[in-house]
């Protein structure tokens, strides 16, 4: 008795299963629960969907290109202003600990410009060594490089004012570099100062290598 | 309790080791002497020569618009409001202009 219910059943099942799943039969029985189901042999095109906005759309003020630091706000202002500090942090730094500016010229990590235009044509880089020789005291010869100097300077800025065009027409001494003449005009205020090292200058004096 | 003011004070002595050192000077900071009014309220103003270094080469300013030694330019908010010293860049083109709101940014402890 139960095995031939069972193989009604079975039978039933085997029915519904093969009218079932007849093209036409499913696309009968399926769109009388969903909607939009393709007929038989139709190609399906998906659609775009379209959501609404989440949040009410406002006009967005078009930011104005900030040509400079203070035309941004004071956050980001603050920002790269913590930033210039880091900057400085980073540039490499010399013997006595304060930071070397040629060295960081030379790496690119500084760009100063030339003038204040847009367009501001660099004065030529002159690279000459000037040798300063105390009479008698050869290990103490001083080698001045022109280079790194106009990487920075007018040759207005230190001739004739501070120094005169002529090699060893200038009675510098150390004590007078100290008491901010010569050299002291700008060592030990703005550029490296004298507690970098002897042979920072006086090159013979670092030794053979 | 003692492991609380222990802590309290290595938090004080970091935070200060790295916001103490932002307000220390540079070399070359030119810390100018106020022979004006409010000479006691206002702090003077304070040149980094450092952050002019990083954008301008030495002979922008020397010596055209300042003679290379410290305190030689008789600089006055009126001369720099007029363009000179100072405002020949702070005028708000090449950089922040000088009013109210900035005062604290040249003028600082």
């Amino acid at each position: 008795m139960r095995g031939r219910r069972a193989w009604l059943i079975m039978m039933a099942l085997a029915m519904v299963t093969i009218n079932g799943c007849s093209p036409e039969t499913r696309y009968r029985a399926l769109s009388k629960i969903f909607e939009e189901i393709p007929r038989p042999g139709e190609e399906v095109q998906p659609k775009p969907v379209v959501r609404k906005a989440r949040r009410p759309e406002t006009e967005t003020p078009s930011a104005p290109l900030p040509s400079d630091t203070d035309a941004l706000p004071e956050t980001q202002a603050v920002a790269l202003k913590r930033d210039l500090r880091e900057l400085l942090r980073r540039l490499p730094k010399e013997a006595a600990g304060g930071v070397d500016w040629s060295e960081a010229l030379k790496e690119k990590l500084i760009e100063p410009k030339a003038g204040l235009g847009a367009e501001n044509p660099d004065q030529p880089v002159f690279d000459m060594n000037v040798e300063l020789i105390p009479e008698g005291q050869p290990v103490f010869k001083v080698t001045f490089p022109h280079k790194e100097h106009t990487q920075w300077l007018a040759c207005a800025n230190c001739h004739p004012g501070i120094f005169q065009m002529r090699r060893g027409a200038d009675p510098i001494t150390m004590a007078k570099i100290f008491a901010g003449e010569y050299c002291g005009r700008c060592h030990g205020k703005v550029s490296f100062a004298v507690a970098t090292g002897c042979p920072r200058c006086h090159l013979a004096l670092a030794g053979p290598k | 309790m003692r492991g609380v003011i222990l802590l309290l004070t290595v938090t004080l002595l970091i935070l200060l080791m790295r916001y103490g050192a932002a307000a220390e000077g540079e070399l070359g900071d030119i810390v100018s002497k106020r022979k004006t009014i409010a000479a006691d309220d206002i702090p003077p103003a304070i040149f980094p020569h450092w952050v002019h270094r990083m954008r301008f080469k030495c002979h922008v300013c020397h010596e055209a618009i300042f003679p290379m030694t410290a305190g030689a330019a008789p600089v006055t908010m009126d001369a720099i409001r007029e363009g000179k010293f100072c405002g020949t860049c702070h005028d708000g083109t090449i950089a922040f202009p000088v009013g109210f709101d900035t005062c604290d940014r040249c003028h600082r402890q």
